[in-house]
C-alpha cells in the first residue's frame, strides 16, 4: 500500500468503556495533509442561525474517472444573506487521487463546482455510460451532474427534468422497476422559514430544531432511460409519506428481489417502503418495529448504516439520534420484522450524551463481523469538551464513536485514545466507508461541519484475511447496484447488499469489503444480480480485490425466500 | 434558571434535613432542565449530607443512567440498595441498567420487586411487558400489557408493543388492531408545528406544554354504536400476585 512514510502500528493495551480490550493505537491515522487533501468546510455561519448551518454537509468516495481508485467528494456550505448571498464563493470541491496516492483539487476543471448551499450527495450511473453521474442536494434547488468520461461534468438538471426546490439532504438511486436504469430517492427535511428564530435553554439565540416547521414529502425520480426522470411521488405512494427525511437507504428487505427504502425521519416516524412491484410503495416500518423507539415515541432519526451484522444473511439497521435519545439498533428477525436490539448488543447506553450522524457497518479488524462507526455532533450548544483554541462551532462538537463487534452477540466501544477518529473533537456529519489506498480495509472520510475534512487510513494490524468483490454488470455497463454478494466460507455465509447510498448525506465505495477470519480461500462466491439472476463463481484466494463480471459464472438458483410485504 | 456551565452554588451546608431536600430538590430542577452533569453533582452533594438516605444514590443514578454512564449508575444503586433494599425504585432503576446490558432475567427480578410495592405502577408493568417482548415471550408481554391498559386504556406504549408482540405470535388481526388503537392515541406530530410560532414566542408556556391528541381521526371498525371504549380494572382483575 502507500504508505506515505508514516510509522507502523504498536500494539498497545487500551481500556475501552465496558471492558478491557487489546486495540491497536493506530487504528486510524489522519492522513489529509500527507495526501493534500485540503478542504475547509463553510456553512457561511454569520450569527443569524439559518437552520440549514447546523445540518451540512456530505461526502462521497467515487471513481469518477474510472482508474481503479477512489476519489473524493466534498459538499460544502454558501453564503446565504447579506451581499454575498447570490455571489458566494464557496463551491463543492473534487479531489482526484493520482497514482502515488495523493489527491490533486480538479474542481474547476471538472465543473463539478457546484455553489448551492450544499447538504449531500449521491452516485450513480444514470445513463449506463460507464461513468458515474453525481447528483447534489441543496437548501434550495438540487442539481444533477452527468460525467462526460473525459473528466467533465455537465449540469443537466434542467434537461432531466429533476426540480426538488426544497430542503433536500439524503438521497439514493436504485433501480426500483428493475428496467436497468437507476432511479433516484431524495429526502426532503422541513419547509424552513429563516425568518423564525430560536434560542436555547438559557435564552440565547441558537438554532430551530424541526418541531416547528411543517414536514416536506421525499420525492421518487423515475429514470425514463433516455436521459430524463419523472416525478412519480405521487403514483407510487412516496408523497403520502409527507415528514423530515434526513436519511435513506436502499436494499431488498423482503427478499423478493425488488429494493425497498428505509427513510430515517427527525423527530417523526421513520419509513419502511416495501416495494409492492409494481411501482407503488408501502410503509410496513410501524408494523415491523421499525419506525419508532421502545416507547412507541418516534425519535430524531438521522444517519443510517445497513449491514448483516450478526450474520444471519439478513439486513440490519443502525440509526443514529440526536443526544438524549439512544441510537438504535433494528436487527432483522427474518419474517419477523425487526427488533430493537440496542441496550443488549451495547449501542444504547454509550450514545445517550451525543448526538450522531453519519454512520456505516464494516469490518474494521477482519475477523468477519461487521464493527460500527459513527460520526456526531450536535445541533444545538452545549458545554464545551475542547480546552483550546475555542471555535464558534466548538460549542457543538463532540467525540466520534468506534464499536467492535465481539462476534457474540455486543459491540464495545473502543476508547477515543485507540484513533484520531475518536478522539478528535469536532462536529462531525458526512462520513464516507471505502478502500482508500486498495490494500484491502476500509479507510474513513469524515466531513465536519466548519471545520476541515478529514481521511482516515485504517492502519490497524488485522486478525485476518480479506477480499473486496466488484460487482460489474456486463449488460448495463456498471457496477451491479442493488446485487447482492454471498460468499461461501468454511460452512460461514458472509452477504453483502450492493447499495453505495447509507451512512449521512454520503457516498460510498461501489465495492463489498468483507473480512474473512483466518480463511485464506473462498469456496465460492453467489451473486444474486438485480434482475433477480443468480450466479456462481469458483472459489477464490483471499486478500485480493476482484470483478465478477455477470455472465460469467455458472447459472444457479437462488436461496432466497421472500418475507413479509407482498401477497 | 442556571446558565448551562455556571458553577454550583455554594449553600450554606448544616446536617439539617432541609439542606439535604434543597440540595435534592436542586438536582431534580437540574435533572428536568437537562443539566445532566449539575444534577449528578447536585445528588451527589446529598448522599454527602446524608450518606443513609436511599433517594440521593438513586438519583446520582438516574442521572448517570441519562448519561449512558451504566457503570457509574449501577455502582450507585449497589449503594442504595445497601442502605435501604426494599426502596422500590431502587429496584426499578437497577432493572433499566441491567435492562440496557441485555440481562433480562435479572431485570424482571428488581422490576417484579417494583411492581408488588406499586402495582397500579404502568410505568413498572410497560418495562415488564417489553422485557418479555425483547425476550420473545409474547404470550407473557400480552397478558402484562393488557394489565397497563386495565390501569390506562390510552397508554400508547402498551399499545405499541401489544402490537408488536401479536406480530410475534403471527396474530396479524390482533397486531392490526392494536396498530389503529396506537394511531387514535399517539400525539399528533404535526402540533409540533402548528403550536410552532406560540411555543417560540412564549417559552415559560412552552415547558409546561403537555401533548395532546383526538380521537376522531382514527376511528375505531370494530366499535359498537353506543359502546364505551374502556373497562377500567380493580386490583383484583389485576391479578397482581
Amino acid at each position: 500500500m502507500k504508505r506515505l512514510g508514516l510509522p507502523i502500528s504498536l500494539l498497545l493495551f487500551v481500556g475501552c468503556v465496558d471492558c478491557n480490550k487489546e486495540v491497536n493505537s493506530n487504528i486510524f491515522i489522519e492522513v489529509s495533509e500527507q495526501v493534500k487533501l485540503d478542504f475547509q468546510h463553510d456553512p457561511g455561519a454569520d450569527g443569524s442561525y439559518f437552520m440549514p448551518e447546523s445540518i451540512g454537509s456530505g461526502c462521497a468516495f467515487l471513481d469518477y474517472d474510472n482508474d481503479g481508485d477512489l476519489d473524493i467528494y466534498l459538499v460544502n456550505g454558501a453564503r446565504h444573506s447579506g451581499n454575498n448571498a447570490s455571489q458566494s464563493p464557496l463551491r463543492n470541491r473534487l479531489f482526484r487521487q493520482e497514482p502515488n496516492g495523493t489527491f490533486s483539487d480538479v474542481t474547476e476543471v471538472s465543473g463539478l463546482g457546484d455553489p448551492g448551499y450544499g447538504m449531500g450527495v449521491a452516485v450513480g450511473d444514470i445513463d449506463n455510460d460507464g461513468n458515474i453521474d453525481v447528483y447534489i442536494t441543496n437548501y434550495g434547488l438540487d442539481v444533477l451532474y452527468r460525467n462526460n468520461g473525459n473528466g467533465t461534468f455537465t449540469n443537466i438538471t434542467k434537461e432531466a427534468g429533476i426540480n426538488n426546490p426544497h430542503w433536500g439532504c439524503s438521497a439514493v438511486f436504485f433501480d426500483y422497476n428493475l428496467d436497468g436504469y437507476l432511479d433516484l430517492f431524495v429526502t426532503n427535511y422541513v419547509d424552513y422559514d429563516p425568518a423564525e428564530r430560536c434560542m436555547d435553554r438559557s435564552g440565547r439565540p441558537d438554532y430551530c430544531g424541526p418541531g416547528g416547521f411543517p414536514g416536506v414529502a421525499d420525492i421518487l425520480y423515475h429514470n425514463n432511460g433516455d436521459g430524463t426522470f419523472s416525478d412519480v411521488s405521487t403514483k407510487s405512494g412516496i408523497a403520502k409519506g409527507v415528514s423530515k427525511g434526513l436519511g435513506v437507504v436502499s436494499a431488498d428487505f423482503n427478499n423478493d428481489l425488488f429494493p425497498d427504502l428505509y427513510v430515517s425521519n427527525d423527530g417523526e416516524a421513520n419509513q419502511l417502503w416495501i416495494n409492492q412491484q409494481d411501482g407503488t410503495f408501502q410503509d410496513l416500518a410501524l408494523l415491523l418495529g421499525a419506525a419508532l423507539n421502545a416507547a412507541g415515541h418516534a425519535e430524531a432519526g438521522m444517519g443510517i448504516a445497513l449491514g448483516d451484522m450478526d450474520s444471519d444473511n439478513d439486513l440490519d439497521l443502525f440509526i443514529t439520534h440526536v443526544g438524549s435519545e439512544s441510537n438504535t439498533l433494528y436487527r432483522s428477525e427474518g419474517d419477523y420484522g425487526f427488533q430493537d436490539e440496542s441496550g443488549a448488543m451495547g449501542l444504547a447506553g454509550p450514545s445517550l450524551p451525543y448526538t450522531g450522524f453519519g454512520t456505516g457497518f464494516f469490518d474494521l479488524d477482519h475477523d468477519g463481523d461487521l464493527d460500527l462507526a459513527v460520526a456526531n455532533g450536535r445541533i444545538s450548544r452545549g458545554t464545551l469538551l475542547k480546552t483550546n483554541n475555542i471555535g464558534y462551532w466548538d460549542y457543538y462538537a463532540e467525540p466520534n464513536f468506534l464499536f467492535e463487534n465481539d462476534g457474540e452477540g455486543r459491540f464495545h466501544l473502543l476508547d477515543k485514545n485507540s484513533s484520531p477518529f475518536a478522539s478528535l473533537i469536532e462536529n462531525s456529519r458526512g462520513l464516507a466507508f471505502g478502500d482508500v489506498d486498495n490494500d484491502g480495509d476500509i479507510d474513513l472520510l469524515l466531513a465536519n461541519s466548519g471545520d476541515p475534512a478529514r481521511l482516515f487510513r485504517n492502519d490497524l494490524e488485522k486478525k485476518g484475511n480479506w477480499l473486496i468483490v466488484r460487482v460489474f454488470d456486463s449488460d448495463l455497463c456498471r457496477d451491479a447496484v442493488g446485487a447482492r454478494v454471498t460468499l461461501q466460507v468454511s460452512g460461514r455465509r458472509l452477504s453483502r447488499f450492493i447499495s453505495p447510498g447509507y451512512s449521512f448525506l454520503s457516498s460510498n465505495d461501489h465495492r463489498a469489503h468483507f473480512g474473512l477470519g483466518m480463511d485464506t480461500s473462498i469456496d465460492r462466491v453467489e451473486i444474486q444480480w438485480p434482475d433477480g439472476s443468480t450466479e456462481t463463481f469458483a472459489g477464490v484466494r483471499a486478500n485480493q480485490i476482484i470483478t465478477l463480471k455477470k455472465g460469467q459464472g455458472s447459472k444457479s438458483r437462488s436461496l432466497q425466500t421472500a418475507k413479509y410485504g407482498n401477497s | 434558571m442556571r446558565p448551562a456551565g455556571a458553577p454550583v452554588p455554594e449553600f450554606a451546608e448544616t446536617q439539617e434535613p432541609l439542606t439535604r431536600e434543597r440540595w435534592n430538590d436542586y438536582g431534580i430542577g437540574l435533572l428536568r432542565q437537562g443539566d445532566l452533569k449539575g444534577a449528578e453533582r447536585a445528588f451527589l452533594k446529598v448522599t454527602e449530607l446524608e450518606p443513609d438516605y436511599a433517594d440521593g444514590w438513586v438519583n446520582v443514578a438516574r442521572a448517570r443512567l441519562q448519561e449512558g454512564n451504566i457503570d457509574g449508575a449501577e455502582d450507585m444503586l449497589k449503594k442504595a440498595l445497601e442502605v435501604d433494599a426494599n426502596l422500590a425504585k431502587t429496584h426499578y432503576f437497577y432493572a433499566l441498567a441491567l435492562k440496557s446490558r441485555g440481562k433480562y432475567d435479572e431485570a424482571l427480578e428488581h422490576l417484579r420487586k417494583t411492581a408488588a410495592a406499586y402495582p397500579r405502577d404502568r410505568v413498572v408493568r410497560n418495562q415488564i411487558g417489553r422485557i418479555l417482548f425483547l425476550k420473545k415471550d409474547y404470550e407473557s408481554a400480552i397478558s402484562e400489557l393488557e394489565k397497563v391498559l386495565k390501569i390506562d386504556p390510552e397508554d400508547l406504549q402498551a399499545h405499541y408493543n401489544l402490537m408488536l408482540s401479536y406480530r410475534g405470535l403471527g396474530d396479524m388481526e390482533n397486531a392490526r388492531k392494536e396498530q389503529t388503537l396506537y394511531l387514535r392515541f399517539k400525539a399528533d406530530e404535526s402540533a409540533q408545528t402548528i403550536t410552532g410560532e406560540v411555543r417560540r414566542e412564549n417559552p415559560e408556556a412552552n415547558n409546561e406544554r403537555q401533548p395532546i391528541h383526538e380521537h376522531v381521526s382514527v376511528p375505531l371498525p370494530w366499535e359498537e354504536e353506543g359502546k364505551t371504549e374502556y373497562s377500567y380494572a380493580s386490583d383484583n382483575d389485576l391479578n397482581i400476585k
